[in-house]
């Protein structure tokens, strides 16, 4: 049984993509409402995909922070399992915001004391955190 | 040193205008101020603690003007209604009034004045930069230009080499490499890239201002602050209330059928029924409603009758009159009650039933004229840089100071004193409605073509002048390609985690997208479409969660 902090983040993981879902869907039906009289059905198409083209783009983008979430979730309570605690380890490929640098620097963590899983943790890089949980003791 | 500061401060705010222009002079030609406005900081001398990122105020106001129609309609209150359009510049030096014309023309100042009056109801702010002028190479000056930027823009209000300066106006844009010659040569790639452009502002270039700025504040404070986080915390309870208080307040339309059958009625409340829409409650629930202005659709010679503020609960067929009462508390604002779409009209009677917005309507009008004299007053000075020079007139501080401008007045002389009578005559049934409309100078046929015109649009707002494009976060598009390689790095099989359910999530995205086209308009089936996708988003994620999860605690143990 994950320690239940890490049970509320993985709920916080969920809702926040099943949001993200809603509110697509519902912007692609709403355009597709608004065009929808414009008289000529070819244009209403090509406005209709237009929408879903950047609907596609905001799908990945909340699919890809999604997984990367769970991915980095799943690490964590692996690590909470065999009683390690937490480093905050930036990606040596990615630009860092000031947070993610606090956290490292921060770092080690307990569980208790964790912000957050990178990608779901109230930093400036928002969904696109690219830092990983490494295990220390 | 702070002391004498908040010394000259008080004295500029309580100073006669003259002896406020003497002495800002003075303070400057000598270096001794840092700021024209008068800021002075506790902490810090001449730095704006102000930032975008911890104004939570001007943040929410301009997120729920998005989210929140009855925000969006208090911010489009205070543009369209109590401003009006248009402004008319008048002078009796050619001299003077040509170039401000020119001025003004060439820069849309109309759209100017509809941005600035949005900027000061939304965040409390106008900036407005007049650059320098640019002189061709003939020598030939331009008309100097005005940018409104935007409030959010502004990111603090600070001193640099004893001058104050608005840093920053900061936005991202895309550009394009040169295929001749960067991309050929290899010293870009063929994609696009983002920059970041800013520029850094100096304050005489510079014309801000704003509402309820308190001594020693450099920022304003919009009139509608103080309600936003009532808003958030009642909402949809607020709207309902709202409506209802503004509805019993305001005069209201509905269609009369003459020797209406049994038929007749049906096919109209039909009509009605099918003009309902979806919307999207804060919570994210659709619901079946009203859409704006709708019940004002009707065929051409119906009768239109005034409803008074009781709303005849006992003379209106129940089932229409609960239609009225689902388009009132669904639109939720006077707009709906408005048979003709006129701005000016319900500003008139706005102003006649209530002295807030006689105030509000005098106040806004003088904000607005400090934004526009004051741009003007910049121009002038960028016209005078480059050799163009403006005489100054007699008792004139600045040849700016020449201008009249006249702000639109919103109550006409008719209508302002016909209105009460006219009122009173029609409720006592000395008057029909109709000879009052036509007292009043409308004709039913221009209403109805107006609104015809209007649903041609599909009540489609007129998109104001795009500013800079907003920031777009950076993708995330190496998540899953981090993921794999972390995997291959543990030693695991590195299985389409990602590829097959991604690929799910965009066929499903696709096929919503074939259904809507196919559901022929038909809302109840696009509705359908809705659920079945967010259905199977939910349950894909589900899995590609599980996935992730399971191989994220995977290459923990592998690495241990």
């Amino acid at each position: 049984m994950p320690h239940p902090k890490l049970q509320q983040l993985a709920t916080r993981i969920t809702a926040r993509f099943e949001a993200d879902v809603v509110r697509l869907g519902q912007d692609m039906l709403n355009k597709t409402l608004q065009v929808w009289d414009f008289g000529d059905f070819q244009i209403t198409q090509e406005l209709v995909s237009d929408a879903f083209d950047d609907g596609q783009y905001r799908l990945d983008l909340a699919g890809d922070s999604a997984t990367w979430q769970a991915y980095q979730l799943g690490r964590a309570e692996q690590i909470d399992e065999s009683g390690m605690r937490y480093a905050w380890i930036l990606d040596a490929g990615a630009a860092h915001c000031p947070t993610c640098l606090d956290f490292a620097a921060m770092s080690p963590f307990t569980v208790d004391e964790l912000p957050g899983i990178p990608g779901e943790a109230d930093t400036e890089c928002n969904g696109s955190c690219r830092c990983n949980l490494e295990p220390v003791k | 040193m702070a002391k004498a500061y908040q010394t000259l401060a008080r004295l500029t705010a309580v100073l006669p205008a003259g002896l406020q222009k003497a002495l800002l002079s003075y303070m400057q030609d000598r270096a001794i101020t840092t700021s024209p406005i008068g800021f002075v900081s506790s902490k810090k001398r001449g730095q704006d603690t102000w930032s975008t990122a911890d104004s939570m105020t001007l943040q929410e106001i301009e997120t729920l003007r998005k989210r929140n129609p009855l925000v969006f309609r208090m911010v489009d209150f205070y543009d369209k209604i109590t401003m009006g359009t248009g402004v008319t510049i008048t002078c009796e030096d050619e001299a003077v009034l040509v170039p401000a014309m020119q001025f003004w023309k060439l820069n849309d100042g109309r759209n100017f004045q509809h941005q600035a009056a949005v900027e000061l109801a939304g965040t409390g702010n106008a900036y407005v930069w007049v650059p320098p002028i640019d002189v061709n190479d003939d020598g030939l000056a331009t008309v100097p230009k005005m940018v409104l930027i935007p409030s959010c823009q502004i990111e603090r209000i600070a001193t640099k080499d004893g001058k104050v300066w608005y840093y920053r106006w900061t936005w991202e844009e895309l550009t394009y490499p040169d295929p001749k010659e960067d991309v050929q040569t290899g010293t870009s790639s063929i994609s696009t890239t983002q920059v970041t452009k800013y520029r850094d502002i100096p304050a005489e270039q510079m014309n801000h201002v704003a509402l309820n700025r308190g001594a020693g504040e450099l920022r304003g404070v919009s009139m509608i602050a103080p309600s936003v986080p009532w808003i958030k915390t009642y909402s949809r309870a607020l709207e309902t209330s709202w409506a209802v208080a503004v509805a019993r307040a305001m005069f209201l339309w509905h269609v009369k059928l003459e020797n209406a059958t049994d038929k007749t009625i049906a096919d109209f409340l039909t009509m009605l029924e099918n003009q309902l829409v979806y919307r999207t409650d804060p919570e994210g629930n659709s619901y079946l409603t009203a859409a704006t202005g709708q019940f004002l659709v009707t065929k051409k010679g119906d009768e239109i009758e005034g409803m008074s503020s009781d709303l005849r609960g006992g003379t209106i067929d129940p089932e229409l009159r609960r239609l009225f009462l689902m388009g009132i508390i669904s639109s939720g604002l006077p707009e709906f009650m408005m048979s003709d779409g006129d701005y000016s009209n319900l500003a008139s009677s706005l102003s006649q039933s209530n002295p807030f917005f006689r105030l509000m309507e005098s106040f806004q009008n003088t904000m607005l004229d400090q934004v526009i004299r004051g741009t003007l007053r910049l121009a002038f000075d960028q016209y005078s840089k480059v050799g163009i020079n403006i005489p100054l007139l007699e008792g004139a501080e600045h040849p700016s100071d020449a201008l009249n401008i006249a702000l639109p007045k919103i109550l006409s002389d008719d209508i302002e004193s016909m209105i009460p009578p006219l009122v009173q005559a029609v409720n006592a049934d000395i008057l029909s409605r109709e000879d009052s409309a036509e007292l009043l100078g409308r004709k039913w046929e221009d209403i109805a073509a107006r609104i015809a015109a209007e649903r041609a649009q599909g009540f489609v707002k007129a998109v104001p002048p795009a500013f800079p494009p907003a920031t777009v976060p950076p993708g995330l598009f190496g998540a899953q390609k981090a993921i794999l390689a972390a995997l291959k790095d543990e030693g695991l099989p590195t299985d389409d985690l990602s590829t097959s359910a991604r690929a799910r999530l965009t066929k499903m995205l696709s096929d919503y997208k074939k259904a809507l086209l196919a559901s022929n308009g038909d809302k109840a089936a696009m509705v359908t479409a809705y659920r079945e996708f967010k259905t199977r988003a939910f349950a894909d994620l589900q899995e590609l969660m599980q996935t992730a999860n399971a191989v994220g605690k995977e290459s923990v143990g592998a690495a241990s």
